[in-house]
């Protein structure tokens, strides 16, 4: 188990390192970005969804209060940008503390109402409050500016996300293996086992809830500088739908296969444009492909056929 | 002092009184065996005691303290554990981190010491291994300690509910039908396991159809009928009881009545 952890950890690290020497140019890196922040958001919501087994679908939602934190006060009111990104990270955890308090309660399809609901709302109050947020146009937001250092140029962006990345990756799987995880897991596989056990899971719950939504936010506000730009079209109900698929593809429960899912279904629009307009199906084919084939997800089944090869 | 007393408890779901007016009283280091025909309330009964329904009516006393109508993870801090008839187990885990899970309200750590394995993190948890793999041998599954769960067999996954429950260091044990489901010799080995919990000085209440697990371990006996408690007392006493034996008969099956006498 330890190994193992250890050995996934090395391997990540090993390709984020490499990666920028065989990218062949910018664009590339600029995708390798993405998928550093997507990743993130990914390995946080995998916490919620696919180890204390409650869904979110409004997580968007909250990647898009940490972009528009950034870019409001960061850019409206200049403060500094690590101050804007703070303050957005404490009001997202806030809101997860105050909103998921009743709403994780509901179970299943009642909570996927309710987390979609308040993504919606999210969504919307971002597109119309437009003198603050330019509404559905966007507003520009300033670089990412360190006591007078100014972060430009996508190879030392690529640093800062992927050093991010494997923070949070080790940090992840620290709390999965500890008896705070071990609580998690407990919760999504036998919530009634687990609360004889002493486990309060309404407080677990709610712990993987805003753990997962001020990753989200953290990544919103670092997509929004690197971008330089923040539009409502990344807070909608579609990117929800998008990170939870990420999440699923990649395989619940598996903190290396969120990762993976996030840079499967990041890149892969991009190779598939050479689809042209028929694009979209093939990528939802292979979506579709994947999980009848390998319902547990990428990684786990990968792993699983691994594993019984060398057992 | 009684252990647990039970006062007049009663559960009414809607339209049907599945426990009514049932008092009884444990004392420490008792086996006290819940028995009675299918339907009869017991499982409701041991759900009513363990904080998963909350009763219509009635008081439930641990130790003194009166517990009625606190959920589960109060009662677990307070000494009381149980296991289940249909299994509760953490398939997503393995078998030892199960058990680990058992230890709960010991082993909970701060959020950033478990983030960064802080301040003799790493030696807790280790402790809290060894000691969750000394309960599985103990229950006889030694070897299957990094086994995952899911892919257990079922006696084996019965027993790993036990060793899960004693990790939390209870002082009144509630076993739900632990035979149900096993074969004879694998329920035979469970009188062994019984008397060995309650050597230990744990108190058990027992629920169970198996009638010579019953027999053999039980120091008291309590039979549910519709709901109501029909008789209390030693083994000996129970096997010769007219109401028990027509409330067996009644069922219509005669098997229940030759185990009550047969065991």
């Amino acid at each position: 188990m330890a190994s193992a952890r250890s050995g996934g950890t090395l391997a990540l690290a090993g390709v984020l390192l490499v990666l920028p020497l065989i990218l062949p140019n910018r664009y590339f890196l600029d995708v390798a970005i993405l998928v550093c922040f997507n990743a993130v958001v990914c390995v946080g919501l995998n916490l919620l969804i696919g180890y204390a087994g409650q869904i979110s679908l409004g997580h968007a939602g909250f990647f898009g209060l940490g972009a528009y934190a950034s870019a409001i006060l960061s850019g409206t009111y200049s403060w500094p940008p690590l101050a804007a990104m703070l303050a957005g990270a404490l009001a997202v955890a806030l809101l997860a503390l105050v909103v998921g308090r009743p709403i994780l309660r509901l179970k299943g399809h009642y909570l996927a109402m309710a987390t979609l609901g308040l993504g919606i709302i999210i969504s919307i109050v971002l597109t119309t409050e437009d003198r603050i947020t330019g509404g559905p146009d966007g507003m520009s937001v300033p670089p990412l500016d360190v006591l007078g250092w100014t972060l430009s140029g996508e190879e030392n962006w690529y640093w800062l996300a992927a050093g991010l990345l494997l923070l949070v990756v080790v940090l992840a799987l620290n709390l999965i293996a500890s008896p705070i995880g071990r609580a998690f897991r407990a919760i999504g596989s036998a919530e009634l086992g687990a609360e004889v056990m002493g486990i309060r899971s309404a407080r677990y719950k709610l712990m993987a809830f805003v753990i997962s939504a001020v990753l989200a936010a953290l990544a919103g506000s670092l997509a929004a500088h690197y971008a330089g730009f923040v539009t409502p079209g990344k807070v909608g109900f579609f990117h929800s739908i998008e990170l939870v698929t990420m999440v699923v593809f990649g395989g619940m429960a598996s903190t290396f296969g969120a990762v993976v899912g996030a840079a499967v279904l990041t890149v892969l629009p991009q190779l598939l444009t050479v689809f042209k307009e028929y694009e979209i199906i093939v990528f939802g084919l292979v979506l579709m492909g994947t999980m009848v084939f390998m319902p547990r997800g990428l990684v786990p089944t990968l792993a699983g056929l691994v594993g019984r090869r060398a057992g | 002092m009684t252990l647990l007393a039970v006062t007049g408890l009663g559960k009414r779901f809607a339209g049907l009184q599945a426990v009514d007016g049932v008092s009884f009283a444990v004392e420490p280091g008792e086996i006290y065996a819940v028995i009675g025909p299918n339907g009869a309330g017991k499982t409701t009964l041991l759900n009513l005691v363990t904080g998963i329904y909350a009763p219509s009516a009635g008081r439930v006393v641990l130790a003194g303290e009166d517990v009625t109508g606190l959920r589960p993870p109060d009662l677990a801090a307070r000494g009381l554990s149980r296991t289940f008839q249909n299994l509760q187990i953490f398939s997503n885990l393995s078998a030892v981190e199960n058990v680990m899970v058992g230890a709960h309200l010991r082993a909970e750590t701060g959020f950033f010491a478990a983030l960064f394995r802080w301040r003799g993190f790493e030696g807790k948890e280790r402790a809290l291994r060894a000691e969750a793999a000394e309960l599985m041998r103990r229950l006889g599954i030694g070897e299957l300690a990094d086994a995952p769960a899911a892919a257990m067999p079922y006696g084996a996954l019965k027993r790993l509910e036990i060793a899960r429950a004693l990790a939390s260091r209870p002082r009144l044990l509630l076993l739900d039908e632990p035979a149900a489901g096993l074969n004879p010799s694998e329920a035979r080995e469970l009188v062994d396991v019984v008397r060995g919990i309650a050597a230990s000085g744990v108190t058990i209440v027992l629920v169970e159809h198996n009638m010579p697990l019953v027999m053999a371990v039980s120091s008291r006996i309590l039979v549910l009928h519709h709901g109501q408690k029909i008789a209390e007392g030693a083994p000996e006493a129970i096997r010769a009881d007219r109401e028990v034996i027509k409330a067996y008969l009644g069922v219509g099956r005669h098997t229940g009545v030759r185990e009550l006498q047969d065991a």
